[in-house]
């Protein structure tokens, strides 16, 4: 629900900036999540609802690729491109970041 | 009223993510993540099936469309997990198989979406299955 809410306010016809905010602060936020150290072992079952319920949910793989895909048809530059290889790459650098951040809080 | 198909479409994603990614290949298959890959694959092969269908049979039928595509497809599917996978195959010095899988995952779900649409396009056209599809051309 907060993906649909956050996409639908902010995808705009020429480039999804909705879609790549959810899935860009979904990644910061699993990579913080799992490397948080808990000290009660009920935390276990805490982190499975936020980071696979929640998380897992929030951040999207199928309308990122459908996205591309309908940019590819209707676009002929490069933004397709720029889009996919931006998405992956900041992804993975805020799931670093967020591993980083959790281990230092 | 959308936002209750996409609540519960996305809880049925979510449910049918986790338990696709906790079956045993997850674990069997050398490190590699298989169960996200799997989700992620058969994800965007539905979303694009499902769109070139819905947008001509299920039209009147705007809540089913979001909640099965926006709220489904969209939960049962997962970037965070797959970042997630690849930072851990990266940190464990496997980043040949960390490169693999981020190619298969990005290249094979933009070729199954592809795929899904044109296998939609073809169930629909006149001499396909669908005989709704051939009523209404």
């Amino acid at each position: 629900m907060a993906r649909y809410h956050l996409s639908r306010c902010l995808n705009r016809p020429a480039y999804p900036w909705g879609t790549m905010l959810v899935n860009i602060s979904g990644s910061f936020l699993l990579g913080l999540l799992v490397s948080l150290r808990f000290s009660d072992p009920r935390s276990e079952i805490i982190v499975l609802i936020l980071g696979t319920g929640f998380i897992g949910s929030f951040t999207t793989f199928s309308t990122l690729n459908l996205e591309i895909m309908t940019m590819l048809r209707k676009q002929k530059n490069a933004l397709p491109v720029i889009y996919g290889l931006t998405s992956l790459i900041i992804g993975l650098i805020a799931t670093y970041a967020g591993v980083i951040a959790g281990k230092n809080l | 009223m959308s936002y209750i198909s996409v609540a519960i479409g996305g809880f049925l994603g979510a449910v049918a993510r986790y338990y696709l990614t906790t079956l045993p290949w997850e674990k069997a298959g050398n490190g590699f993540p298989w169960g996200t890959l799997l989700v992620n694959l058969t994800g965007c092969l539905f979303l694009g099936f499902f769109l070139a269908v819905a947008i001509k049979l299920l039209i009147s039928h705007a809540y089913l469309v979001t909640g099965l595509s926006s709220g489904f497809t969209g939960a049962y599917t997962t970037f965070s997990t797959f970042n997630l996978d690849t930072l851990h195959l990266i940190q464990a010095g496997r980043t040949s198989m960390a490169l693999l899988y981020v190619l298969i995952s990005a290249g094979g779900g933009l070729l199954l979406i592809w795929a899904g649409d044109r296998a939609g396009s073809v169930v629909l056209s006149p001499g396909g299955v669908f005989p709704l599809a051939q009523e209404e051309k």
